[in-house]
């Protein structure tokens, strides 16, 4: 059998799994917590286009985040405008501060550009928590209408874990393809030597600033989708310590890996989820691990090839086909 | 009129000088080891609750109490070093996503930090006791607020303090040459290992005096770490980070103006101002008003 065949009927048998898992007797809250790591993985796959493909730094991503779930939800809380519409819009409108951000702040490298996205984070956060008229104040923006498409409003857990999970793959696809492309390569090509890369042709400014911007459209879709899911949005939530989650997630799934985000998001939310247990312990753990974890792992589990897998699963006798 | 500029000036230097300080630990790591440690405002949090437990839960006087907690903090600052600094350190060189890993793992010891705090003295703020004489000095008809006088001129001490040990010492003159060139300083028979540890010591000895000094300003609040992290990263940036001076002049010129916007436009914004005016430093002179712009190395 064709190793191509077995990754196509890999990928079908998890979307069949996917699909199904409302109907396997999963409780409404483990069903949530899927749908959560569905917008994780929205958020980490934009974080990991400006970081892990192109080698940029960001812990600013919440900023947008918060930027993409406050457009959805004044738009469609108090402008009464459509899902659809207002998640467009999330994307656009946190795709132009991005470009704004990306073009200032792309000058700057490694711990610098660290700080100053940082920095785009915390002000976010301090114009959210003021600027009561637009934003709420610190108690947010509540009663944000459901999810409704042609008609069909999706309340339910079940109906809005549809909604994420079809948007999550149409996201990681969208992804998958750009990474494949010149666009992918050219990214690459800046993080593994910037200047070799403008020697070969490539516009590093431009590729760097589209990086930055095609990250930040994918952190406001990711928003939108959190405020539907929650009806709420919060300050709170937009913290640098959500940033620093994004962050993680990439490392963790591996810097530059395509299935990294997925990886990535899974591990990090289930174990965000069993530490929940230990209650004040919680993130006490969670920060010594964290520093444990890049003394000890630092490449996360970009070591791990999964071209065994396939081999494994095709037979010995095969060919393998290295396309 | 005069009279308010002047009241918010000082206390605006007062604040500063405490923005210096965690600055000038910022500055400290950078120039020996071109390192940031993002839990350098979580170090900073640690010294102003030990500041607290010395003085108001074991009641030593204030000297003793300053001095304690830069030795617990001090010898915390060293551990850090060897347990989540330097394992990686050696493993970093030559890769290029080192710096990624370097700062999340400060930055996950400083999460540590936060919420081992928040277990101990727990979650609520806590209020420094009474150091420093509450009543405002008049002098000519200004009423000058007695205590910023104090948060100035023990900053300033201990900043001298510093520049002494620097320059005068053995050992100080040693973690200078190790900044410079570590080979050769290693060939003079600088002990590496130690002056990195050292460094650190001191980085997180200069944070605590920091920490302890907010006394009059504000409480003490586990996540109060970020921002004053922020603003003494900032006041570092925009004197020059990895210059001594720079971090001095950026945290007093700091504090002036942010307590000049809170004084006279608002106070909701004033974190606003001073991350803005890190990233238009970032962007615009990231090496600062005191260091020469370095040239580009290919």
């Amino acid at each position: 059998m064709n190793i191509r065949y077995l990754k196509v009927a890999f990928v079908m048998g998890i979307c069949v799994l996917l699909a199904s898992l409302p109907y396997l007797g999963v409780n409404p809250y483990s069903l949530h917590i899927y749908t959560l790591i569905g917008i994780y993985i929205f958020l980490s796959i934009g974080l990991n286009i400006i970081f892990g493909h192109t080698g940029q730094i960001s812990l600013g991503h919440a900023g947008f985040f918060a930027i993409g779930a406050y457009t959805s939800a004044i738009l469609t809380a108090q402008l009464g405008l459509s899902f659809p519409v207002a998640f467009v819009c999330a994307g656009l409108i946190s795709l132009v501060f991005g470009l704004v951000v990306g073009r200032a702040c792309l000058k700057l490298e490694g711990p610098y550009l660290a700080m100053a996205t940082i920095g785009f984070n915390e002000i976010v956060r301090m114009v959210l928590i003021h600027w009561e008229g637009l934003s709420g104040g610190p108690a947010g923006i509540s009663k944000i209408p459901n999810a409704s498409i042609l008609g069909l409003t999706l309340s339910t857990t079940q109906g809005k874990y549809y909604l994420v999970m079809v948007l999550t793959i149409l996201g990681f696809i969208c992804y998958r393809n750009l990474m494949k492309s010149n666009y992918g390569k050219q990214f690459t090509a800046i993080k593994e030597n910037h200047l070799a890369a403008q020697a070969m042709g490539v516009n590093t400014t431009r590729m760097k600033i589209i990086a930055f911007g095609l990250s930040t459209l994918y952190a406001g879709f990711g928003g939108s989708l959190y405020a539907h899911l929650n009806n709420y949005v919060a300050p709170d939530a937009f913290s640098f310590s959500e940033s620093l989650t994004f962050l993680l997630i990439v490392v963790l799934g591996g810097m530059g890996n395509i299935l990294g985000p997925i990886l990535g998001s899974v591990v990090l939310i289930w174990v965000k989820e069993s530490l929940r247990m230990l209650k004040d312990y919680n993130m006490l753990i969670y920060g010594f691990s964290l520093m444990m974890l890049m003394v000890f792992a630092p490449k996360g589990f970009a070591g791990i090839n999964l071209s065994f897998l396939w081999r494994w699963m095709a037979g010995k006798n095969s060919t393998v086909s290295k396309s | 009129m005069i009279a308010q500029i002047f009241q918010q000036i000082t206390s605006g230097i007062a604040i500063g000088s405490i923005y210096a300080l965690v600055g000038l630990a910022f500055s400290l790591t950078m120039r020996a080891l071109n390192a940031i440690n993002f839990a350098q405002g979580d170090i900073f949090m640690l010294g102003a609750y030990f500041g607290i437990t010395f003085l108001l839960f074991l009641n030593l006087p204030f000297w003793l109490a300053i001095l304690a907690t830069i030795l617990v903090v001090s010898v915390i600052g060293i551990l850090f070093e060897r347990i989540a600094y330097k394992p990686l350190y050696r493993a970093r060189l030559g890769r290029a996503e080192h710096h990624v890993i370097l700062i999340i793992s400060t930055i996950g010891t400083g999460i540590f930090l936060q919420n081992a705090v928040m277990l101990i003295w727990g979650p609520d703020a806590l209020a420094f006791p009474k150091i420093f004489p509450k009543e405002p000095m008049n002098i000519l008809g200004m009423l000058l607020p007695v205590e910023y006088l104090w948060v100035i001129i023990l900053a300033v001490f201990f900043m001298l303090t510093l520049h002494y040990f620097f320059q005068k010492t053995r050992v100080g003159k040693g973690l200078r040459a190790t900044s410079q060139d570590r080979e050769t300083a290693a060939l003079m028979g600088v002990n590496l290992s130690f002056a990195d540890s050292l460094t650190f010591g001191l980085a997180a000895a200069v944070s605590a005096v920091g920490g302890i000094l907010i006394a009059p300003v504000s409480f003490a609040t586990p996540t109060m770490g970020l921002a004053y992290g922020l603003k003494g990263f900032t006041a570092a940036v925009v004197g020059g980070l990895g210059s001594v001076r720079g971090a001095i002049v950026g945290g007093i010129l700091l504090g002036i103006l942010e307590n000049i916007v809170t004084g006279f436009i608002s106070s909701t914004y004033k974190d606003v101002v001073a991350f803005t005016i890190l990233i238009l430093f970032l962007l615009i002179r990231p090496s600062g008003l005191l260091l020469k712009p370095p040239q580009q190395k290919v």
